[in-house]
């Protein structure tokens, strides 16, 4: 039936295989990006929105870095990189990232992946949406924190041994290299496998060493034993404008102090322009 | 449209920040009934979009629901409704993330109602995002479809019993009550625990008896062995339904045992 949704948009999902619930991509070599792994032979419409879902692929703890790609009249073009994805074990945890970025009809849309381990495997799948005229729409994202050379990971930040109460800073970017209209941040447990519940809270910090000024709050998020990675470990966008050359920290604190095996995350930063 | 931001939107934390811990939301003493109005803050600016987060206070409950509340002592009006929050063994952050636009200088404040015996509390988180008259406007209201107040929680949506097709349309509303511009989706699993591993996927849909209409497609959700879902709340989606609109989900599920059940609710955002 036609619904008269004048005003309304399309969503279409990609790369989901309904007999097992997810795509998969499996990493070759450990700690390099391996070739990349088709979601979609050619969009279908235009596209104004973007959510890439990571899901765990195997029992064995892993990390990865996932790339987005494009091609669009046969060239391949990281257009999300290094979306961090970690899980302990099966089915313990979940990535959601949402990006407002405009994607051709036509153009390809692929995957490839890091991995920690050689062999190990991560499930995507993208949900897109199509164009709509009062949506906001950006044109590039950058990542900024990621370790890609020799190991897989984001930037280490590690909550104080004092309860309630918020690290020193970390430096994730110490220099921005396009101008940021909204920012994305996720979590990972730095390839942890034990982890006590805790309730954390994080800040996003702009500015030279010691002159931190807070642009993003509180990004509040739950780390359980029985799951370890944090929930939700992914947030955002934030709306905060900031220009090229910035210096982008992150302190974060939990409830219930530590060591820095236990306190200490993962984090890369995404910043949309 | 691009990004019209000139300048950042300011953000602010509702409720203390003496402690990573939010302010705890208890629940009333009567069963499945709300409870009294707990003061979370006073917005700082004029708001348009609030990111609440709920997390667990060492309490043991099964299902509960919370209302986000603006206006004075004794005078809150209800602005959120029933938002849903479970905890089957162990309670994950559940973040929500609520196009509206509420004047600065407004006090904000939520109250509790649980499905079993006990004042049981939640920690409420909320960060509240300004306008800048430059972004889309933000929704004036938000409606929940699909929560049952004496079940404090949402619409069970069977999977069935084959694994990996999708079961039948389970309607989460027979019409809207107003115009909607986004959504937002709440998938949750029953209170088992532990539950059997495994992943689903959620279909929502629009339309008449028989005449649905897939509108938000696959929605994965993973289901771990001693918690919820993963993830549990989705969007929010632009999607314009004019009123009236029938609301409808449905699930597939690797797996086919009883803790194969997942619940739904939507806000519907105006």
């Amino acid at each position: 039936m036609d619904w008269p949704l004048s005003r309304s948009v399309r969503y279409f999902s990609l790369g989901t295989v309904e007999a097992s619930a997810g795509g998969t991509v499996t990493v070759v070599s450990a700690n390099q990006k391996g070739s990349p792994t088709t979601l979609s032979p050619s969009l279908p419409h235009d596209v104004g929105e973007l959510w890439i879902f990571g899901r765990s692929g195997i029992t064995a703890a892993k990390t990865f870095l996932v790339d987005v790609l494009i091609n669009d009249q046969g060239v391949d073009q990281v257009v999300l990189p290094n979306l961090l994805i970690e899980y302990p074990g099966l089915n313990t945890n979940a990535y959601n990232y949402n990006f407002p970025l405009a994607l051709p009809k036509g153009a390809a849309l692929k995957v490839r992946t890091q991995g920690t381990t050689a062999g190990s495997a991560v499930r995507i799948s993208a949900l897109a949406r199509t164009l709509h005229n009062t949506a906001p729409i950006f044109r590039y994202v950058d990542s900024y924190g990621e370790q890609t050379s020799g190991t897989t990971r984001g930037t280490p930040v590690v909550a104080p041994n004092t309860v309630n109460t918020l690290s020193a800073w970390t430096v994730v970017a110490t220099s921005t290299r396009r101008a940021i209209k909204a920012l994305m941040v996720a979590f990972g447990e730095a390839n942890d496998t034990n982890a006590p519940n805790a309730n954390f809270v994080a800040q996003v910090g702009v500015g030279n060493s010691g002159q931190e000024q807070v642009i993003v709050e509180q990004i509040v998020f739950t780390q359980l034993a029985s799951l370890v990675t944090p929930q939700p470990a992914v947030h955002g966008p934030f709306a905060v404008s900031i220009p090229a050359g910035s210096r982008i920290s992150m302190r974060i604190g939990n409830n219930v102090g530590g060591n820095t095996t236990i306190s200490s995350l993962d984090c890369i930063i995404y910043g949309m322009g | 449209v691009d990004w019209a931001w000139g300048y950042s939107v300011p953000y602010q934390r509702i409720g203390t920040i003496v402690s990573i811990d939010g302010p705890q939301v208890r629940a009333g003493t009567i069963v499945n009934q709300k409870g009294s109005w707990h003061t979370l803050g006073v917005t700082n600016f004029l708001v348009d979009q609030f990111d609440i987060s709920l997390s667990d206070y060492n309490d043991t409950f099964a299902n509960m629901l919370l209302d986000i509340g603006l206006g004075p002592t004794g005078n809150e009006q209800v602005a959120i409704a029933n938002m849903t929050y479970g905890m089957p063994g162990v309670a994950l952050a559940r973040r929500w993330t609520v196009p509206i636009r509420i004047p600065s200088g407004t006090r904000v404040s939520a109250r509790a109602q649980n499905d079993t015996a006990g004042t049981v509390s939640a920690r409420i988180t909320m960060q509240a995002r300004g306008a800048n008259g430059q972004n889309p406007t933000s929704s004036q209201s938000s409606v929940h479809y699909g929560t049952s107040t004496t079940l404090s929680r949402g619409t069970l949506v069977d999977p069935g019993g084959t694994a990996n097709v999708k079961g039948a349309w389970t309607e989460i509303t027979p019409g809207t009550s107003t115009s909607h511009s986004s959504v937002t989706i709440v998938v949750q699993g029953n209170n088992a625990s532990p539950k059997s591993i495994g992943n689903a996927l959620i279909d929502v849909g629009i339309g008449p008896l028989g005449n649905e209409t897939v509108v938000i497609p696959n929605l994965p959700s993973t289901i771990g062995a001693s918690a919820d879902h993963l993830p549990i709340v989705f969007g929010p989606f632009l999607l314009s339904l004019p009123p009236g609109t029938r609301i409808v989900a449905r699930a597939q599920s690797t797996e086919t045992g009883s803790t194969r059940q997942v619940y739904i609710n939507i806000l519907g955002h105006k």
